[in-house]
């Protein structure tokens, strides 16, 4: 085990946000979360990451170091794509980190500024910080969210081919039933506030080769918009 | 490396290029035009007053081109600059300081705040008076005044930068483990640094302008005392050709500042 949160509360002012959550994550595990807006998807992961305290609960975090990547890409506005992404990491040799840019697509851009670049392309120069950053664990917290469905989908086989070479646990929030499926090993379904897990599913086919019109991923597709459509 | 540091540089040239083509002619050219006819209305009026209430843009002319010949203009303007960066250095050294301690620290700023803008809502003539009576007729007065005027800029600057931080920069330095050092290296710094920037060109704008305030009023060198003594002996000419040079000197100051931040940032862009 990597992580656990055990019984966590987290209140902001009167508001509850978490009220006895609970969950594990495993060493090379993919835990995809999905709920609807508001209810608490970004706190788990800043729990987890330390950048908040829980109110009641316990969280212990059994991994090294863990590495995010934000909803927005975070980049420093004054360093270049490679000044970007070896900062995290400054062990990193060159040529590993012009390797790992050569991963995501940025080759030819390693001198540009995140001002210069798409949406798209900072995303994957956030992605490509995140798994420069040696750690264990990495949260991602809606990375895909403003890329169309074509990036979106580059950018899931990416995710899946960075993790196989470097099989970190990765805890995945995600708004898209599609991302969730393609690469979680679980599936963590969310109420709304306060917020407590109502199904958990667990996808058995390997990463590399599952296709959405497999049999378990549509029945898991369909529970979860039945789900949502009953009012979780 | 050598490929996109490459990228880089065709990228700012090619940029350079466009700066200068295009847009940017005509701009020059209306700046041009509102010269000459600036210069036209001057020649206008000064055709209807004699030149000792008004002197036309030849006879300043003139007199510009009878200080630029003398030992003056150099002697007087070191004596000047020499005030000025007295009084800037010590602005910018404590309004730093103090403007880091604000910003980091909620307690001092609560303390220190009401007392920063106190000292800017002075009027400039009320702190000359004191510098006269204080530190008598010499230099020291105007390397006061331009230190007091300067301070509080300086202070209101730095805080400002420190309040708009992007928090989410110091969340994300958190949680890859930046050290302090690599913190404010790598993130509050660089975010300091455009209201640095700022701070600085108007303080030296404030600075030309107060220095000449100061020893019109209070110094018997510099190039306030010249105006002074231009005025003394009924020399309009002189006075309009040395606010001229004022003029040219605040401007060109504020231009270099301008200039060696951008060098500073164009530099960072070959470092790789």
């Amino acid at each position: 085990m990597i992580f656990n949160m055990a019984n966590v509360c987290k209140n902001y002012g009167n508001t509850e946000v978490l009220s006895n959550f609970s969950t594990s994550v495993e060493m090379e595990e993919v835990v995809c979360i999905i709920g609807p807006s508001g209810c608490g998807k970004s706190t788990i992961l800043n729990l987890i990451s330390g950048l908040a305290e829980p109110s009641a609960g316990e969280v212990a975090n059994y991994s090294t170091a863990i590495s995010y990547v934000f909803q927005e890409d975070r980049l420093l506005p004054w360093r270049n794509v490679y000044e970007n992404i070896h900062i995290v990491n400054q062990n990193c040799s060159t040529k590993a980190c012009l390797s790992l840019i050569k991963d995501v697509g940025l080759q030819g851009f390693e001198g540009y500024y995140p001002s210069e670049l798409s949406g798209g392309m900072r995303q994957r120069c956030s992605l490509a910080r995140a798994f420069n950053f040696e750690a264990d664990l990495l949260l991602m917290d809606e990375p895909f969210k403003s890329l169309d469905y074509n990036l979106r989908i580059e950018m899931i086989s990416l995710l899946l081919k960075l993790w196989d070479s470097t099989r970190k646990a990765i805890v995945f929030v995600t708004h898209e039933i599609d991302e969730a499926l393609l690469l979680g090993d679980r599936i963590l379904l969310l109420s709304s506030r306060p917020t407590k897990i109502v199904k958990e599913f667990k996808i058995t086919a390997p990463k590399k080769c599952r296709k959405l019109a497999d049999l378990q991923m549509v029945q898991i597709r369909s529970e979860i918009i039945k789900s949502f459509q009953a009012g979780i | 490396m050598k490929n996109f540091t490459t990228n880089r540089i065709w990228s700012a040239k090619s940029k350079k290029k466009l700066a200068w083509s295009g847009q940017q002619k005509p701009v020059k050219l209306e700046s041009i035009l509102l010269f000459a006819v600036i210069l036209l209305c001057w020649q206008g009026l000064s055709t209807f007053y004699t030149p000792l209430v008004l002197p036309g843009p030849v006879l300043t002319f003139k007199s510009l081109m009878t200080i630029f010949q003398s030992d003056l203009l150099f002697s007087e303007t070191l004596i000047s600059f020499k005030r000025l960066m007295l009084g800037l250095m010590g602005a910018v050294l404590v309004g730093s300081v103090v403007g880091i301690i604000i910003g980091l620290n909620q307690r001092v700023r609560r303390l220190l705040e009401p007392l920063v803008y106190f000292v800017q809502s002075m009027p400039p003539i009320l702190y000359i008076t004191l510098a006269m009576i204080w530190f008598g007729l010499n230099g020291q007065a105007t390397i006061f005044i331009v230190f007091v005027a300067s301070v509080p800029i300086m202070v209101v600057n730095i805080k400002e930068g420190f309040d708009n931080i992007d928090i989410k920069l110091i969340q994300m330095g958190r949680v890859f483990k930046f050290s302090k050092t690599k913190m404010i290296r790598e993130i509050i710094l660089p975010s300091l640094k455009a209201y640095f920037k700022s701070a600085l060109i108007i303080i030296i704008g404030l600075g030309w302008k107060v220095v000449v305030m100061g020893e019109v009023l209070s110094a018997s060198t510099g190039l306030g005392s010249r105006i002074t003594d231009a005025r003394m002996n009924l020399q309009t000419d002189m006075v309009f050709a040395w606010g001229i040079i004022i003029i040219l000197l605040c401007y060109t100051s504020q231009k270099v500042i301008s200039a060696l931040f951008n060098l500073s940032t164009a530099r960072k862009q070959y470092d790789l």
